[in-house]
């Protein structure tokens, strides 16, 4: 008999929360809590990309870090092919590592500006001992080549890189362990327009050659448009819709989601509906509005939105479209 | 002396302005060249630029890192370090602002030109009160009393949309999210009623929802001051949505200019269209891949003969690589500096 399959990566209840600023003056008044990720789940089936999409403060970093463990979550899962890394020891968490990579936003900061980018690329290899010094060379040649870069550029420093350039060499770094994972957490918006388009055809090649699995991480509708086959929705620590990407961009639910759609600028001559104008900004996590986190800046808020918090549960229509709203999606 | 400015009315109306007015530019620039003096000699940084902005028009500047947008607009400012060297003419209203020195720049930044920035918190004095930011100008530009520019400044938060104004008046930067003090800054910028605003990637730092009130502020304003705006960005979906004209930059150059809608649908150089089949616009999903431009932005310091493209460029042939193209007429109001801007397809 087999196993039922498991997934290959599923996040349940996962909640992070940062000590904030203190609660008074007082040594023992305590701390309040930044709740950044407060109850998010997902599923990534194994070779898919799920796009995780909110603005600054919503939480959509912090969820990457936290299926990395690079940050500790608080409370709730995250099952990697159904081992909770959450729970695992460190001595068995650091295999798995090499199996799961992240790729970071400022391709200036994210680089030791002392290491040669030979060096940066190939340290992982030596990390977890998975190349010889004498391997090595030929290995990182490689993985510059995969990536685009000129391997004759290795004894190369980053500041001799544009950032273009040196956004390859963090991809190249994190393909060296050969990961079935990579968290690539705003991987383009430093970048020139024409660069990012180079970045996101590399990233979606290597996905189909390597048959990665991704969790892409923008603030971009655009580009995640353009590479996930699923979407998330962030707001204030919470997934407020998820859906297949064909089905959020076509008939979004959600009204932050609208919201966000329709923020996205578009020729005037496209012509369309003017574009709803959302008033205020996302509010601090350090003190959560009570009830739905967006009702603050909702065309649609009710009564109810105030008092309760709406659970994300599947469109009657279509179960694969998620959505926390009681005014688009009632739960009863 | 009062400088009353009626509040922000509707927004959808703003778009009737967009016929190009006839009246005298607010900015004129002929033949701009910019010069840095470094290590490795002098960097040409802004090249033969020619650029008019009349009163209520949005002019976007575009183009990627390096390309000389936002050295334009701080040559304009005269915010240049010393080892900059300009030539050629910068008028504003009828006064050319290459020659004048900086006691006289003084007086006319944050009067008849203004600028605001990407990034705003850097912009604004961390330990000045918000209210005595915006007092400044008004007492040092216009000679008004301290009540007066009270009144006044209550009034500029209120236009560009901050809520309780009069108590935020009391308050500092650091108090104030990122789309407020982007807000701010405009106030701060539009204190003296400026002919012309240079705004140099004023949405860049903030989410899609503020940019949206950004973009509508900025588009409101326009209509309710008539000044000049010249808006420099990298996002090809900003431009088209508030632009009345475009000019796009490369390596210093001006490329290509024209109606937005002209450049943008029917664009008549190389890298106009490599940008916009490199930009994500709102509909792109998977299926429809994007057109990379392959290379890299060029070095300013190494320039290839010729067409400064040609290096990235599909249509390149020997004269690319051998002479500079001209800017020539490829349709009214439209130039691109292309010898084979006839072949660039839509």
């Amino acid at each position: 008999m087999t196993p039922p399959p498991t997934d290959f990566l599923r996040v349940q209840g996962l909640k992070t929360y940062y000590p904030g600023p203190a609660r008074s003056a007082l040594p023992w008044g305590g701390h309040l809590q930044v709740k950044a990720v407060d109850g998010v789940d997902f599923t990534i089936p194994r070779g898919t990309t799920l796009g995780l999409v909110g603005e600054s403060g919503s939480g959509k970093s912090t969820v990457g870090r936290s299926v990395l463990q690079l940050v500790k979550p608080t409370s709730g899962q995250v099952l990697f092919e159904g081992q909770d890394l959450c729970t695992l020891p460190a001595r068995q968490l650091r295999p798995l590592r090499q199996r799961m990579q992240i790729i970071f936003q400022d391709p200036y900061a994210s680089l030791d500006p002392r290491q040669t980018v030979g060096f940066t690329v190939g340290e992982p290899l030596l990390i977890h001992k998975l190349a010889t010094k004498s391997e090595l060379a030929a290995r990182v040649a490689a993985l510059c080549e995969m990536v685009g870069l000129n391997p004759d550029l290795t004894n190369r420093y980053p500041h001799e890189f544009s950032g273009g350039q040196r956004q390859r060499v963090g991809i190249a770094r994190a393909l060296a362990t050969s990961p079935e994972l990579i968290i690539a957490d705003e991987p383009i918006s430093a970048l020139d327009v024409s660069i990012q388009a180079q970045v996101l055809n590399l990233l979606r090649e290597l996905q189909t050659r390597l048959h990665l699995t991704y969790l892409f991480i923008s603030h971009d509708l655009r580009a995640v448009r353009y590479v996930s086959d699923a979407v998330a929705v962030m707001y204030l620590g919470k997934i407020v819709e998820t859906a297949p990407t064909p089905m959020i961009f076509a008939n979004p639910q959600h009204p932050y989601t609208q919201a966000l759609l329709q923020s996205v600028p578009r020729p005037r001559w496209a012509g369309g509906a003017a574009p709803i104008e959302l008033k205020g900004e996302i509010p601090s996590p350090l003190n959560p509005p009570p009830g739905c986190a967006f009702a603050s800046r909702c065309p649609l808020v009710t009564e109810r939105c105030r008092r309760e918090t709406p659970p994300l549960i599947p469109m009657r229509a279509q179960p694969e479209q998620q959505v926390a709203c009681f005014v688009t999606n009632p739960p009863d | 002396m009062t400088h009353l400015i009626p509040k922000l009315g509707n927004v959808e109306a703003v778009h009737m302005t967009n016929s190009t007015p006839a009246a005298a530019p607010v900015l004129d620039i002929r033949d701009l060249r910019v010069q840095f003096a470094t290590r490795d000699g002098a960097v040409p940084a802004v090249v033969g630029l020619s650029l008019t902005v009349a009163a209520g028009e949005i002019v976007g500047l575009v183009g990627e890192s390096g390309c000389g947008k936002s050295t334009t607009a701080l040559a304009t400012m005269r915010l240049l370090p010393p080892y900059a060297r300009i030539t050629g003419q910068i008028r504003v209203d009828d006064l050319d602002l290459v020659p004048l020195s900086e006691g006289e720049m003084r007086r006319i930044r944050g009067e008849r030109v203004a600028m605001i920035f990407q990034d705003a918190l850097a912009a604004l004095d961390p330990t000045m009160t918000v209210g005595r930011q915006i007092m400044e100008p008004l007492t040092i530009h216009l000679g008004m009393s301290g009540n007066a520019a009270q009144q006044r400044a209550i009034e500029l938060l209120d236009l560009v949309g901050i809520p309780s104004p009069a108590s935020r008046m009391r308050q500092h930067p650091h108090e104030f999210s990122g789309g407020m003090r982007q807000r701010v800054m405009i106030a701060t910028a539009l204190a003296c009623n400026p002919h012309l605003l240079l705004a140099d990637e004023p949405t860049t730092a903030l989410d899609v929802t503020v940019q949206r009130q950004i973009l509508n502020l900025l588009l409101g304003l326009r209509a309710e001051m008539g000044a000049g705006i010249v808006l420099i960005t990298h996002d090809v979906g900003v431009v088209g949505e508030i632009c009345d004209r475009v000019v796009v930059m490369y390596a210093g150059r001006e490329v290509e200019s024209g109606p937005t809608e002209a450049v943008f649908t029917q664009p008549r150089h190389p890298y106009t269209h490599g940008l916009l089949g490199s930009t994500l616009d709102a509909t792109q999903d998977r299926d429809t891949p994007l057109r990379a431009i392959p290379g890299l932005p060029p070095d300013l310091a190494h320039l290839p003969a010729g067409c400064v493209f040609a290096p990235r460029c599909p249509l390149a042939t020997e004269v690319c690589r051998q002479q500079e193209p001209p800017l020539v007429q490829v349709a009214p109001g439209q130039q691109s500096a292309c010898w084979h801007w006839q072949e660039v397809a839509a």
